[in-house]
């Protein structure tokens, strides 16, 4: 009989085990060490690519804005939408910092635990083409119109040679809402798409 | 002289009438304001409780994308569109503390739930598993010391 002494109390541990393994399931959880949001920014085809660069004044071009909550509660975001052109204020994934340009629309963004949320954003640049001097062209934005509302928009962007653009970034600042404060704060998470504002390069004098 | 009183009074009621709209406007989108933090925290609170939010973050969502038109008409001084869509930002949001609260109690009731089957349930059967092993070896050595 002592033979199988051993070979029956691990029988019996291993089924005391199974029979304890949905609490153990529950107890034994790592807890969750990493608390941050993802943004993100999806081209027409719903993937990395294909991002619109040569814009026409006044044509629609369509991204996708995702944001994916990580913070193990739900959370309240506002997206700042802004336009600069290269001399104007940008925001700096190293410092942390947000533009200092003013939002023109604030998309307003839930997402639970877990969760994702991804936005559609359609936008149509209105802007004309003159001359910053006898010898540079420029390009005078007007407005844009994101998501069918018309949003005023007014800079200018200077012919840059080297790079052969007319040089626009449309971007998209994460700002958080915190409960203790009762604000929103820069959430340090940006994304960005570079644009170039024709379709026709220009011939320089 | 009664005809420039005439546009002097008709002026500073124009201007009254505009003012009043815009402050109608700027209470009508704080309101809006403070009803969606009112109402996300208490989504919060039910995915705390283990609520599945997700009708929740929808409703959040509409409400939001009107309280953004509504900033933005705001901003462009269109207070009557404004205090509109604020206004509806608030309606999208009825009933929405009640729903939460109710989704909140039925997580609280599935957890508890959860708690007597999966945790009290399979550590009682785990014990009994233990016990039931040593009273079986128990009664088998006994059966065999007899035997011998």
């Amino acid at each position: 009989m002592q033979q199988y002494k051993a070979g029956f109390f691990v029988v019996t541990a291993i089924l005391a085990l199974f029979a304890a393994s949905p609490a153990l399931q529950r107890l034994l959880v790592m807890p969750q060490t990493e608390f941050f949001t993802e943004l993100w920014l999806l081209g027409a085809e719903h993937r990395a690519e294909g991002y619109p660069y040569n814009v026409t004044s006044g044509e629609t071009y369509t991204v996708y804005l995702g944001i994916a909550n990580h913070l193990g509660s739900c959370g309240y975001y506002v997206v700042q939408v802004k336009f600069r052109n290269s001399t104007e204020s940008a925001p700096n994934s190293f410092n942390r910092t947000c533009s200092t340009l003013p939002s023109l629309y604030n998309l307003t963004v839930f997402v639970a635990d877990k969760a994702m949320v991804e936005v559609p954003v359609t936008f149509t640049l209105n802007y004309s083409l003159g001359m910053y001097n006898e010898s540079l062209p420029q390009v005078t934005l007007t407005g844009i119109r994101l998501n069918g509302l018309m949003l005023k928009a007014e800079t200018l962007s200077v012919w840059n040679a080297e790079k052969s653009e007319f040089y626009g970034s449309l971007f998209f600042e994460l700002w958080i809402y915190n409960s203790t404060t009762a604000r929103f704060q820069y959430h340090e998470r940006y994304v960005s798409l570079r644009l170039n504002l024709t379709a026709e390069s220009p011939a320089p004098a | 002289m009664f005809l420039l009183t005439l546009t002097l009074c008709f002026m500073l009621s124009a201007v009254a009438v505009a003012r009043a709209a815009q402050e109608d406007a700027s209470s009508a989108l704080a309101s809006a304001r403070d009803t969606l933090v009112q109402c996300y925290s208490v989504a919060c609170d039910a995915e705390a409780a283990g609520a599945n939010i997700t009708e929740l973050q929808n409703r959040l969502n509409v409400a939001g994308a009107l309280l953004s038109h509504a900033e933005l008409a705001f901003s462009q001084g269109d207070y009557e569109s404004a205090a509109s869509l604020a206004f509806q930002a608030r309606g999208a949001l009825d009933g929405f503390i009640a729903q939460a609260d109710s989704l909140r109690a039925s997580a609280a009731e599935a957890r508890s739930w959860d708690f007597r089957i999966n945790i009290v349930g399979s550590a009682v059967a785990s014990v009994a598993i233990l016990a039931a092993g040593a009273g079986v070896w128990h009664v088998l050595k006994r059966r065999s010391n007899d035997g011998a």
